[in-house]
Parts: C-alpha cells; structure tokens; sequence
C-alpha cells in the first residue's frame, strides 16, 4: 500500500459510512506483516491472534487522531509493538512460553528428514528469544521486517545510533549462541 | 553493509506455522469485536455519564441535607438550651417565691387581738367619775342647750 492509497484509507476510515471498508483495506494491507512481526516477538499463535485484533481493533478506535506527519507501517507497528510490550509485562513466564513451543517445534524439525537449514533455523529463534526485549525486538524489524533505522527510531521512539548500537550487541549475541549450540 | 552478510546461512523465513485459513476470516472478526468494543465502550460510556450525574446529583443533595440539617440542629439546641434557660429560671423563680410565701406566711401569723368585753356605761357612773366642777358646768350647759325639750327639764 502506497502513500496515496494509506492517505484514502484513512480518509475513508474518518467517513462514518466507509469506515469499516476502510477498515477492512488498511488490515487486509498490514495483516500479515504484522503478524509475523508479533509472531516473532510472542511465539505463541493464540497470543499473536489477540495482539493482532488489539492492535486493529485500536487502529479502529484511534483512526482519528493518527497524524500523517509519519507512515502508516510504521504507526501499525508502534501499536503492534506496544502491545507486545504490555503482553510481556502482563504475562512475566512468556518467556518460558515461548522457548518451550520454539523447543518443541525444533524437535519435531529435527526428527523429520527435513533440511538442516531448518533446524538452524529454530536455533536462530532460541537464540532471539535469549537477547534482551529492546535487541530483541531492534533485531527483529531490522532483521526479518527489514525497515530502516529511522523507521524503527519511530516505532520505538529511539535515537538512530542508540539501535544500532542494539542491533550490533544482538548479532553479536545471536553468533555466539549458534557458536555453541549448533 | 556489513548487515547483509550477517547470517546468510539463516533463511529469513519464519519457522513458525500459522493455521490454514486464519489470514482470511481474521479481518471480518477484527471488525465485530471491534464494532462490538465499541458499542459497549458507549454503552459504558453512557452509564458513566449517567452515574456521574447521579454522584453529583447525588452530593449537592447530601451536602445540602448536611448544611441545612446542621443549620436546624443549631437551631434546635439553641431553643433547648434557651427552653432549659427559662425553666431554669421558672424553677428559680418558683423556688424563690416559695420561700419568701413560706417566710412571709411564717412571719406575718395573725396576731391574736384579745377584746375586752366591756360593759356598756352607765349615767350614773360617768356622772360619780366627774369632778363637781365639771358637774355644775354640765348642769350649766343642759340648761343653756338648744336642743333639749323644755319640758324635760
């Protein structure tokens, strides 16, 4: 979705009449970006589910009041973010969640005649799930969302060279643990 | 950029499996609970607003009943207080009248006069007590005096 096409969106969200085919566009656009991003972050597809509607369901209620000083992603992913956050600290043994199924699932992986790079793979996320919340999450937008710094300074409210500072401990990190456990 | 070449092993793929079908109905259910949510945020909304009303309705009411109801109870402990006052002072009243009725009763008793029973005076006794001087001038004065009959002297 283009910025033409998000300014529309939201034009039509404002139209009590359009508002809910607005609506619909907008998360028919970012529904799946923004999943895996809270996929990543919680493991869990249930609570991804939750945080998913949570986070439309407040686009939905604040459509108003967004400002078009920034890109629609990257206000998409601030509330998607933010509710992660509010999951973690609402939920302290996500965590232990979360290693658990990632666990389970490279164990189901690896007793199959599946390629090895999918074993690594599940390897890569329990090392992701060791970082710290912050480099977890820098990592995970630079990483596999591939945004710029100045993308996810807006999402997190962080200065440029704060995240990259947090995404370099992160890999550095994530090289470590695949160096002793794979 | 040194980024890039960061694990080029790892396949940026997530491993995570999601259900079949999910992306599809998700949005539809997004937007029920969401008309949903909001509909109940007015109702609630609504019900604050209606309860706030209520409170402060509520309160002015209170503290109303609580001035004026402090206003009457001054008002009533300074009429008891007042009603005490004079029946104090009735009874002080009534105390004092009392003794003085009492004393004044026990000073003022009747006297008991004693009247002596006299005899009624005769002629000839007025006339033994009178000096012979005074004699012959009532003799002078019956025979001068107007008013008795002639004839009877």
């Amino acid at each position: 979705m283009n910025e033409t096409d998000e300014a529309n969106v939201f034009l039509m969200m404002k139209d009590p009449r359009l508002r809910d085919k607005g609506f619909l566009q907008l998360m028919d656009a970012y529904k799946e970006p923004i999943y895996s991003h809270i996929r990543r972050l919680v493991v869990s597809h249930e609570d991804a589910e939750d945080i998913l509607q949570e986070t439309f369901i407040n686009v939905y209620r604040f459509a108003n009041s967004f400002k078009s000083e920034s890109r629609v992603f990257t206000w998409l992913y601030r509330i998607a973010t933010n509710e992660c956050t509010k999951h973690f600290r609402r939920n302290k043994k996500w965590i232990n969640n979360a290693v658990k199924i990632t666990e389970e699932m490279a164990g189901e992986v690896s007793g199959n005649d599946n390629d090895n790079s999918d074993v690594i793979l599940f390897k890569f996320q329990q090392a992701i799930l060791q970082l710290p919340e912050k480099q977890r999450i820098v990592f995970n937008l630079r990483y596999y969302d591939e945004l710029s710094y100045e993308d996810i300074g807006q999402i997190l409210n962080s200065s440029v060279n704060t995240l990259k500072t947090n995404y370099h401990y992160a890999s550095e990190k994530i090289k470590q643990y695949l160096i002793d456990h794979v | 950029m040194k980024e890039d070449t960061e694990f080029q092993e790892i396949r940026k793929k997530s491993p995570y499996k999601v259900p079949d079908g999910f992306f599809e109905k998700i949005s539809e259910k997004t937007l029920r609970i969401a008309i949903q949510r909001e509909h109940n945020s007015r109702k609630i909304l609504i019900a604050l607003r209606t309860f706030a009303v209520a409170a402060s309705l509520s309160a002015i009411a209170l503290l109303a009943y609580f001035i004026t109801g402090t206003e009457k109870t001054e008002i009533k402990q300074l009429v008891q207080s007042k009603q005490t006052e004079v029946k104090d002072t009735i009874r002080q009243t009534k105390a004092i009248t009392k003794k003085i009725t009492i004393a004044e009763i026990k000073k003022e008793e009747p006297v008991k006069t004693t009247i002596k029973e006299t005899k009624p005076e005769e002629i000839t006794d007025v006339l033994s007590e009178l000096s012979d001087d005074e004699l012959l001038q009532f003799a002078a004065m019956y025979k001068s005096d107007l008013f008795i009959d002639d004839s009877l002297q």
